[in-house]
């Protein structure tokens, strides 16, 4: 007799995305000159950026979704606010495997993550899209 | 014989899709906590979790550190909240978005002698989530 077994949910599984997410955190990061990677253990629903710089108008890193990108003008900087002395905050709503970071400037930066995580496998998506437009 | 469906499990849409019920502790003096972090407990699963540091200080010396298990704190796995005012009429970036995650309990730790911890609570139970994720990557 065989037994239906669904198996991990794919890309496009709305529910996926509508229940709350299993938490991923990472502090203390460090951006320097060189491309740094973070790999989520499953497909991202959403991922927070927090520049916890203790300077007050400290800068944040800068972000891309693959190490090419960095080159190809696919990134962004989270930089400070610096009239209103805030230490600045993004948050995205993407499914990706992985994020890349590095220095904006010639200054190291820290940051933190704070990611929503799906139960949907991180191979679902290949080489965590490189290769299409936006992404490099 | 009746129907009894039982309490919703961890993967029920519909209980992210509805509201959620109120949680709050509020005035949470952390500098107080001298001998490790301090264990929030949530009665059911969260829909989300706000986290607001109201603490004073020029040189944010006040800035606090949350994560999802005590270990996270020595594994790097925590984020960290600046502190509200810096003394000049300027205001840091103190509190979180409303992180849409599903957790059982939050752990906090730092100087700040005011902080507010915010959710909104689904029905599905807590021992849905084993041990508030503590062992995957992400919680330490």
């Amino acid at each position: 007799m065989s037994i239906y077994t669904p198996g991990p949910p794919a890309l496009g599984n709305v529910g996926s995305y509508q229940v709350s997410s299993k938490p991923f955190f990472k502090g203390g990061l460090v951006g320097d000159a060189t491309i740094r990677v973070i790999e989520f253990p499953t497909v991202t629903n959403w991922i927070h950026i927090r520049n916890a710089s203790t300077l007050l108008a400290g800068d944040g890193p800068r972000i891309s979704f693959s190490e090419n990108g960095m080159n190809t003008n696919n990134f962004f900087d989270l930089y400070s606010t610096f009239v209103e002395n805030d230490t600045n905050s993004v948050t995205l709503y993407l499914k990706v495997a992985k994020l890349y970071y590095k220095r904006p400037g010639s200054s190291n930066v820290a940051f933190d993550i704070v990611a929503g995580l799906t139960n949907i496998p991180t191979e679902r998506i290949l080489n965590n899209w490189s290769g299409s437009a936006g992404i490099g | 014989m009746p129907y009894n469906p039982g309490p919703p499990g961890l993967g029920h849409a519909g209980s992210y899709q509805v509201s959620g019920k109120p949680f709050v502790s509020g005035n949470i003096d952390l500098s107080a906590y001298t001998s490790g972090p301090l264990e929030i407990s949530f009665p059911s699963v969260t829909r989300w979790i706000i986290v607001r540091n109201r603490g004073n200080s020029t040189d944010n010396s006040k800035i606090i550190q949350v994560a999802g298990s005590a270990n996270g704190f020595t594994t790097g796995e925590y984020f960290r909240i600046s502190d509200d005012y810096n003394g000049t009429g300027a205001r840091r970036n103190s509190t979180t978005p409303r992180m849409e995650l599903k957790m059982t309990k939050i752990y906090l730790t730092g100087s700040s002698d005011k902080v507010d911890v915010i959710a909104g609570l689904t029905g599905i139970p807590t021992t849905t989530i084993r041990d508030n994720w503590s062992g995957s990557a992400g919680i330490g």
